[in-house]
């Protein structure tokens, strides 16, 4: 679904990513995890091109990446993106976040368009809150209205880039719930996060990035039980004793 | 493709209209010293005797300052306009000012403060000029603002048309037609009295009607008749037609009340007249672009309002 | 006051004169700012130098040089039209620069993110411009771009130096007349400020409605 070949880029002088090579299959729930600085949100954000690549190839089902105009929206509306800020746009209602880029995009009547939207935030258990703005409501409803807003485009794949990040501690449970969710549905997921019982629960691999690279590459069991690199070793040290 | 000499006149005319345009609308900051140059006629010209400067006379004041502070223009041509390579403002309302300073002060000395149509009474009025030399039509209204003295000339209005142009010959011709007139000036109001049915557009300057004239943007251009000479000997495509149709009598505005400067002044316009000064100043102002002798001065006090 | 009373039928007319300059001019400045800021903020290197080079040029002249040059120039290389529709389009020209530097900002003013996630979900560059960028600056910039009004009301007043009969050149006619500058000028400016407050009061009432929970 998602192959990455010899991906590097700079930021400026900043090498902030060397040599990745990556592939994700159809189906598969990839966790990128990784101190931050290693610069697994840049990756993330490489993959549907909101940031430009220095060098290297990215396909997604097999068709190279488009580098912008009208191709690059298509491929776009085919890979969903979850923020760790959500992102909603702030003068629209919940429904109509939702409702916005099946209609512009996809063409959708209204009608359909809202039909899918009140199924999607059913789904994340937010349907009663369709009409409010998005201020009104809570960073973790927030963020689940920002999934369902991702996955009203029938997208093949979907990246969430730190989505927990943000929120408050009793709030990340709900989120991580819809995304066990949307993962045991059989969904192509890349996922960076600092949420290792996510990645232990609902990953087919985790990904562990340090300084640009891809460091190690393993089944969540493998990789959190027998890490074979100094760096994973002493970075899970870090945050598995708090 | 456009000349070169086409783009440098639109350029001159354009750079003409502002500064006339910009001294429109600020009326009284730009104050420009006129030199005290004492040469030519003025230097002919007379100076009051000590007894004529009456105590705590508006005269006195003017002579202790030793300045004369005119209200007028700078960018009228043969009558107020400011040579822009020596700085002296020059034309016959420019010397007669000098000629006042003279008669005063003993020097020309005169400050130039900038005025426009809609200032002028109150410019006066609030004491910030002595003098208002600035074609200031005499009219009845106005005398029940200010004071005049004079009137000092008497000129008229006139039309002018594109050289060739068929069917205008007097006031009348205009009605129904679209009439070019300089801001501000009495051709708007005889216009509207003549030829109730005309259009008139108005520009800021002289040279922007002129301009409009060439371009069409009205059929004449009504306006005093000694700058219609004027521009028509500076420009053979535009021509003035008949002769002039109002008679305009021209004050020297003073603070209203004030009847010891105006019979001052008056004395002082008999005297120039009397010596030829006056005429001398036409010659060397208007008198370059109008043919023949300077004309009579108009009878002093003459007009209502005088 | 009578030097104003006895000429209502002048002043009215230039009045609506003055508006109609107004609302035409305003509404093509709303369309030039508009193109112009989507420029300034593309994508696109050329089109961004274009903008640029718009807004720059047209606040670093004078309105009364561009309505002088537009009135008397044009006619030079055959481009002829009507007083008041020269004064329109070139004051529409004129105050669409500053349009468009308000809407800039206010699309700097919006979050990086919400065009990111615009673009995120396969709009354009265009319709996220369009539905989600452009909606939410208009809303910060309601307050100057209802100074920009005023001003553009007031500047109307320049068109009466290239023969537009509208309430200043009105208020000049009727003064050559009465020579009675105060009431004549104070009434004319009473008029304008009345218009000035009538767009206050619109752009303060826009702002509370479209005003957005955060």
């Amino acid at each position: 679904m998602i192959r990455v070949q010899g991906l590097n880029k700079w930021f400026g002088e900043h090498h902030v990513l060397r040599d990745i090579d990556l592939h994700v299959a159809q189906g598969e729930v990839v966790v990128v995890i990784g101190p931050s600085g290693s610069g697994k949100s840049t990756l993330c954000r490489c993959l549907n091109r909101l940031e430009s690549a220095g060098s290297g190839e990215i396909l997604i089902d097999g068709v190279p990446a488009p580098v912008e105009g009208r191709e690059l929206a298509r491929l776009r509306a085919d890979v969903g993106m979850v923020f760790q800020s959500f992102n909603l746009f702030q003068h629209k209602t919940v429904l109509d976040n939702v409702m916005l880029a099946p209609m512009k995009v996809r063409g959708l009547s209204r009608a359909e368009a809202e039909k899918t939207a009140r199924d999607l935030l059913a789904r994340v258990g937010i349907a009663e809150q369709a009409g409010k703005m998005p201020g009104q409501l809570s960073g973790g409803q927030q963020q689940r209205a920002a999934i369902a807003r991702a996955l009203a485009m029938r997208p093949k794949v979907m990246l969430f880039d730190e989505p927990t990040s943000a929120l408050d501690p009793e709030m990340v449970g709900e989120v991580l719930d819809v995304m066990v969710q949307l993962a045991a549905d059989g969904m192509t997921m890349v996922v960076v996060t600092h949420e290792m019982g996510f990645a232990r629960r609902a990953a087919d691999r985790v990904v562990f990035m340090d300084d640009g690279q891809i460091v190690e590459m393993a089944e969540p069991n493998a990789f959190f039980e027998s890490p074979t690199t100094d760096r994973a070793r002493s970075f899970l040290a870090k945050v598995l004793t708090h | 493709m456009v000349s070169m000499r086409r783009v440098a006149a639109v350029a001159a005319v354009s750079m003409v209209g502002l500064s006339a345009a910009c001294s429109g609308t600020d009326s009284t900051s730009s104050a420009v010293p006129g030199a005290p140059k004492d040469n030519g006629v003025i230097a002919q010209a007379p100076v009051a005797s000590a007894a004529e400067i009456l105590p705590g006379s508006t005269m006195e004041k003017i002579k202790q300052r030793g300045e004369l502070i005119v209200g007028g223009s700078l960018d009228a041509p043969l009558l107020s306009q400011q040579n822009p390579t020596t700085g002296e403002v020059e034309g016959f309302d420019a010397d007669m000012g000098k000629a006042l300073a003279k008669y005063i002060i003993g020097q020309p000395k005169v400050k130039i403060v900038n005025a426009a149509s809609e200032t002028r009474e109150a410019l006066l009025s609030n004491g910030t000029v002595d003098v208002v030399f600035q074609t200031y039509t005499i009219t009845p209204e106005r005398a029940a603002q200010v004071a005049f003295a004079g009137p000092y000339y008497s000129s008229g209005l006139s039309i002018a048309v594109k050289k060739g142009a068929a069917g205008i010959a007097k006031p009348e011709d205009l009605n129904g037609k679209t009439v070019i007139a300089g801001a501000n000036t009495p051709a708007i109001t005889a216009i509207k009295k003549l030829a109730p049915q005309a259009t008139i557009v108005t520009f800021g300057s002289d040279p922007e009607c002129v301009q409009a004239l060439k371009q069409d943007r009205g059929v004449a251009y009504v306006q005093d008749e000694t700058l219609l000479v004027a521009d028509a000997q500076k420009d053979p495509s535009i021509q003035v037609v008949g002769s002039p149709f109002t008679t305009d009598p021209y004050g020297i505005g003073l603070k209203h009340g004030d009847d010891q400067f105006k019979k001052f002044v008056n004395d002082w316009l008999t005297k120039i007249q009397g010596q030829g000064v006056w005429q001398q100043i036409w010659k060397g102002s208007l008198g370059t672009v109008v043919q023949g002798e300077a004309p009579t001065p108009p009878q002093i006090g003459s007009v209502p309002g005088s | 006051m009578s030097a104003f009373l006895d000429h209502l039928p002048e002043f009215w007319q230039g009045l609506i004169v003055t508006l109609q300059l107004t609302a035409a001019s305003f509404a093509g400045a709303a369309v030039v700012g508009l193109l112009i800021a989507a420029m300034r903020v593309s994508p696109v290197p050329v089109l961004r130098g274009i903008g640029t080079a718009y807004v720059e040029t047209l606040q670093n002249l004078p309105l009364l040089v561009l309505l002088v040059l537009a009135v008397f120039g044009l006619p030079e290389i055959g481009l002829q039209a009507g007083l008041q529709v020269t004064a329109t389009v070139v004051i529409a020209l004129y105050e669409g620069a500053y349009i468009a530097e308000a809407l800039r900002s206010g699309v700097n003013a919006v979050a990086s993110g919400q065009g990111e996630a615009a673009r995120a979900l396969g709009l354009t560059f265009g319709q996220s411009l369009r539905h989600v960028v452009l909606p939410q600056a208009l809303r910060t910039v309601i307050q100057p771009i209802g100074n920009i009004f005023i001003a553009l009301t007031m500047n109307t007043s320049l068109a009466a130096a290239v023969g537009v009969v509208e309430l200043t050149a009105a208020a000049n006619r009727v003064n050559l007349l009465e020579a009675q500058p105060i009431p004549i000028f104070v009434g004319a400016g009473l008029a304008y400020a009345v218009v000035a407050a009538c767009a206050g009061l619109v752009t303060g009432r826009l702002e509370r409605r479209l005003a957005v929970v955060r």
